[in-house]
C-alpha cells in the first residue's frame, strides 16, 4: 500500500507551495527553511469495504461450494478452501485504533465472532464444526446482542446442506487436513483428478490416502508445538472472509498515521453522512476521526448484493465535491493525490444499484459508458488491440 | 449505448546514428498551434531500446500536453496520442520539431472506434475518474478560494496519469485466481505477467 503513494511527489508538490506562498510575501526569512514546519499535502486515502453477504462465508474459491466440498476433505483444508486455517500461518489477532493487540483467543473458549462483544463461544477441542449454515446441527448460532449471524456457508440454492455421505458436519475437535497425494497441481480444478472431493483420509502418518487428517492439540503444529492458540486465533478473527478482512485491514491501517487522511464507506451505504455507522468522511487520521474509523470497520455487518461500480463512482465523486462541501470537502488543495482502495470477494452486481448509486459519472445522471474502450492494454477490454500495436 | 470514439495519432522516435544519446521534442504542432506546453526529452541510456524511449517520450509529452485533454502513452516502441472528444474531427497532420540525434515519424490522426466489449463496468467506472478531470471552473468545484483547479498534481516518473484532479483506484481482492505473479516494479517492467498483459 506504501509504495502507491509517492511520498517524493507529496514533497515536490510541498515545495511548490512554499515557493508560490514566498513569491506572495515580501519579508525575507529570518530563519533556514524548515520543511517540516511547513503544511503537508496529506494524501487522501479512501477505503470501501465489500459488505455483501459472501464475505460472512468461511471458504475462498467459489469451486469450494460450487464442486461440492463441502462434504469432503476440500472444506478442511487451506489447499482446497483458501481461507482455511493453515499451520504454516501464523495468525495475527486485530489491533484497536491505537495499536494495540486484541486479546490472544482461548481454544477451549473461542469467540464465533472475535469482534463482537458478548458472542458465543465455542470449545474448539470438542464443538468445532467447518461450517454451519441454517441446515446444519446445531445451526447458526444467535449471539447475545441480538445479532442473528448469517450461515458462514453458502446460502445459495444447493449451497451447504450435510449429506447422506461424505465427511460429516457435526460437533467434532477441531482438525484439518494436509495433502499426502501426487495430484498438487489438479487441486481445485473439478477433475476426475482433483483430491479437494476425496473422503477418504487417514488419521496417521501412514496410509494410501491422499489425506493426513490432524486434531488441532497441544503438540500438533509443527516440530510437536502447540497451535491450539493459533487455531483459535484463526478461529476467531481469521475464519471467514470478512473477519479476515477486517483483521488484515485494521492491521494495515495502524501503520498509517496522522500525516495521512483517511475516508471508509461499505458498499452497501450510499449515502456520505458519519452518523452512518457505515461511513466516514476523508479526514486527518488521528484522534476521534482514527477511533471511528477502527469502530466503523469492526462494526460491518455482511448484507445484500454487491454494488462494486456504484461504490466506485461515489468515491470519485467524493473527490469532485459532489457530495461533500466546505470543510467536508475531501480536496484542500488541488496538488492533493486521491486513492480508493477497493476491497471485494466477488464480481460486482447491479443488485442494490439505485439512481445516482450507481456506474454514472460525477454528475450522478451519465453512465460512465466504455470509458477503457480507447485505452491502452491493460485497460482495454475488447479483442484485439485498438491500436494495431 | 455507442461506444466511445476517439482520435488517435503516433509519433515514433528512431535510430539513425549508431549511439543516439539524446533528443529533444521542441513542439508538436496541429494545424499551427503546439499541442505541448514545454519541450519534451529523451535521454538515451546506453544499451536501452527505442520500447524504452518511446516509453520515456510518452511520460514526457503527457506531462507536456494534459491541460488540452489530450493524453500520451507508448505501447511497443510508438508513442500514441489520443485527442478528446472535444478536439472534433482532425484531419491534419502534426508537425514535430526536433533537435538531436533521434528523428521521428509522425502519423496523422486516425478515429479510434472503440471495440471494447463491456459497457459500464466496474473498470469503465474506475477509468472515467482516473482519466477525466474531477475539478474545473465549468464544473464550479474549485473550492471557496479557488485553489482546487490548478492541474499540478504530481505523479510518478514512466506511470500513466495526469496531473488533472483525479481518483487512482487499487483493488484488495479476495480469492481471486490467476497467474499475474505480483512484483515491486510491475508498472515499469518489460518482462513478467503485467507486461505480458499490455502485449496481448
Amino acid at each position: 500500500m506504501g509504495s502507491t503513494l509517492h511520498l517524493r511527489h507529496v514533497l515536490a508538490c510541498l515545495g511548490w507551495m512554499y515557493v508560490s506562498s514566498s513569491f506572495a510575501l515580501t519579508d525575507l526569512a529570518q530563519a533556514p527553511i524548515n520543511f517540516l514546519l511547513a503544511t503537508p499535502v496529506k494524501p487522501n486515502i479512501y477505503f470501501i469495504l465489500d459488505d455483501s453477504s459472501s464475505m460472512q462465508w468461511s471458504f475462498l474459491g467459489d469451486e469450494v461450494v460450487s464442486k461440492q466440498y463441502q462434504n469432503a476433505v476440500g472444506y478442511r483444508t487451506s489447499a482446497c478452501n483458501k481461507i482455511y486455517y493453515n499451520p504454516q500461518i501464523k495468525y495475527p489477532v486485530p489491533v484497536d485504533a491505537n495499536g494495540s493487540e486484541y486479546p490472544q483467543q482461548s481454544f477451549y473458549s473461542a469467540s464465533y465472532d472475535g469482534y463482537i462483544q458478548g458472542a458465543i463461544t465455542i470449545d474448539l477441542s470438542a464443538a468445532f464444526m467447518p461450517w454451519r449454515s441454517e441446515h446444519t446441527t446445531p445451526s447458526v448460532p444467535t449471539s447475545q446482542d441480538s445479532l442473528s449471524y448469517r450461515s458462514d456457508c453458502s446460502t445459495l440454492v444447493g449451497g451447504c446442506k450435510p449429506a447422506e455421505s461424505g465427511l460429516p458436519n457435526r460437533p467434532e475437535p477441531a482438525h484439518y487436513f494436509v495433502y499426502t497425494g501426487n495430484n498438487l497441481a489438479q487441486l481445485g480444478d473439478g477433475s476426475p483428478d482433483d483430491h479437494c472431493r476425496d473422503t477418504q483420509y487417514d488419521s496417521g502418518a501412514s496410509g494410501r490416502s491422499n489425506w493426513r487428517k490432524v486434531v488441532v492439540s497441544t503438540n500438533s503444529g509443527e516440530n510437536g508445538t502447540d497451535e491450539t492458540t493459533n487455531f483459535a486465533n484463526w478461529f476467531s478473527y481469521h475464519r471467514t472472509r470478512l473477519l479476515t478482512m477486517k483483521t488484515a485491514i485494521g492491521r494495515a491501517f495502524s501503520q498509517i498515521d496522522g500525516n495521512y487522511r483517511v475516508g471508509y464507506s461499505t458498499i452497501s451505504e450510499s449515502g456520505v453522512s458519519d452518523s452512518s455507522i457505515n461511513f466516514l468522511r476523508i479526514d486527518d487520521f488521528t484522534g476521534e476521526h482514527r477511533k471511528n474509523f477502527y469502530k466503523k470497520i469492526y462494526a460491518a455487518k455482511p448484507t445484500g448484493g454487491t454494488p462494486l461500480r456504484a461504490a466506485l463512482a461515489k468515491a470519485g465523486r467524493l473527490y469532485a465535491g459532489k457530495l461533500l462541501t466546505g470543510g467536508d470537502d475531501p480536496l484542500q488543495y488541488a496538488c492533493q493525490q486521491n486513492t480508493t482502495i477497493l476491497s471485494t470477494d466477488g464480481y460486482w452486481t447491479s443488485q442494490d444499484e439505485s439512481g445516482s448509486y450507481a456506474a454514472k459519472q460525477l454528475d450522478g445522471v451519465t453512465d460512465v459508458g466504455n470509458v477503457d474502450a480507447v485505452l491502452p492494454r491493460p485497460m482495454y477490454d475488447g479483442r484485439a488491440a485498438p491500436y494495431g500495436a | 449505448m455507442r461506444s466511445c470514439r476517439a482520435q488517435c495519432m503516433t509519433v515514433e522516435p528512431r535510430h539513425t546514428e549508431p549511439d543516439p544519446w539524446y533528443s529533444v521534442l521542441i513542439s508538436l504542432k496541429l494545424d499551427g498551434v503546439d499541442l505541448m506546453n514545454s519541450y519534451a526529452n529523451i535521454l538515451h541510456q546506453p544499451g536501452a531500446d527505442l520500447i524504452t524511449g518511446a516509453t520515456q517520450l510518452a511520460h514526457w509529452i503527457s506531462l507536456q500536453i494534459t491541460r488540452q485533454g489530450f493524453h500520451a502513452f507508448a505501447q511497443s516502441n510508438k508513442v500514441f496520442i489520443l485527442a478528446p472528444a472535444a478536439a472534433g474531427a482532425i484531419s491534419s497532420t502534426p508537425v514535430i520539431e526536433s533537435a538531436g540525434s533521434f528523428p521521428y515519424t509522425v502519423s496523422p490522426f486516425t478515429e479510434v472506434t472503440g471495440a471494447g466489449r463491456s459497457t459500464n463496468t466496474l473498470a469503465d467506472v474506475a477509468a472515467w475518474y482516473f482519466e477525466n478531470d474531477l475539478r474545473t471552473p465549468t464544473l464550479g468545484n474549485c473550492g471557496s478560494r479557488n485553489q482546487l483547479c490548478d492541474n499540478n498534481v504530481p505523479r510518478p516518473p514512466g506511470l500513466r496519469g495526469g496531473s488533472h484532479q483525479h481518483m487512482v483506484t487499487h483493488t484488495l481482492g479476495l480469492g481471486a485466481s490467476g497467474t499475474l505473479h505480483y512484483r515491486e516494479d510491475y508498472e515499469l517492467a518489460t518482462e513478467g505477467g503485467f507486461s505480458g498483459n499490455r502485449k496481448r
